[in-house]
């Protein structure tokens, strides 16, 4: 496990548990210069993480854990074929995170469900994918997380 | 903008290992067949741009107050 060095601003005052490293070889769209990023997981939050790159901390968000069971059969029909493109695997050791946007005036989160972020836990390696169907209807049905 | 002519049925090469050809054209409609290696995303150019916008509009901004992003960070889904 690598950590970065560099923290943003943001972080401070927030206790974090776990800090990894993950590559994206394509970077993420609209930061595809940027190829390494730090999660770090938010202390006594199994939910939310911060998502921040390691050369430019100011490029970081807030990244939510899929709320739906790993072993969701329904979930993995939606993503398997694009994690199985990119890590040749069946979806076990994936964690999958979507991206929050922070809704300023409401304090409201709203999560991207068309765009999942899966990241192997092995090789420490992530790719956003971009799905032709949004998954917020089988996350609402599967969890709390509205 | 390289800008080539095709007919139904016949195919680009991009490089030694991408393939786009012409499958069908119906009015202002082109079907294309792309065979691409599976590492090599391929998408929707507005699809690409929708995310690509979200991802922009989710930076935590560096005005934000530390404290209100420590409450909002803290709370439970629901």
């Amino acid at each position: 496990m690598k950590n970065g060095n560099k923290h943003p601003q943001m972080l401070e005052g927030i206790e974090i548990r776990n800090l990894v490293t993950v590559e994206f070889p394509y970077g993420l769209p609209g930061f595809e210069w940027l190829k390494r990023f730090n999660i770090a997981e938010v202390k006594d939050n199994p939910l939310f993480s911060l998502l921040y790159s390691t050369d430019e901390p100011d490029i970081s968000m807030i990244i939510m854990k899929c709320p739906v069971a790993e072993t969701s059969e329904e979930l993995y029909k939606l993503v398997r074929k694009e994690i199985k493109r990119y890590f040749g695997a069946n979806g076990n050791g994936v964690d999958i995170y979507f991206v929050v946007r922070l809704e300023k005036g409401e304090k409201k989160l709203i999560a991207n469900y068309s765009a999942p972020i899966v990241v192997c836990r092995d090789r420490m390696v992530g790719y956003q994918l971009i799905l032709e169907r949004d998954l917020s209807e089988l996350i609402c049905e599967n969890s709390n997380v509205r | 903008m390289l800008v080539l002519t095709r007919k139904c049925n016949e195919t680009i090469r991009i490089g030694s290992n991408i393939k786009v050809k012409v499958l069908e054209v119906s009015g202002s409609y082109v079907k294309i067949g792309i065979e691409a290696p599976l590492e090599i995303p391929v998408y929707r150019e507005e699809l690409y741009q929708k995310i690509l916008e979200e991802n922009r509009a989710s930076l935590i901004s560096r005005e934000l107050d530390g404290q209100y992003l420590k409450e909002v960070i803290s709370r439970k889904a629901g």
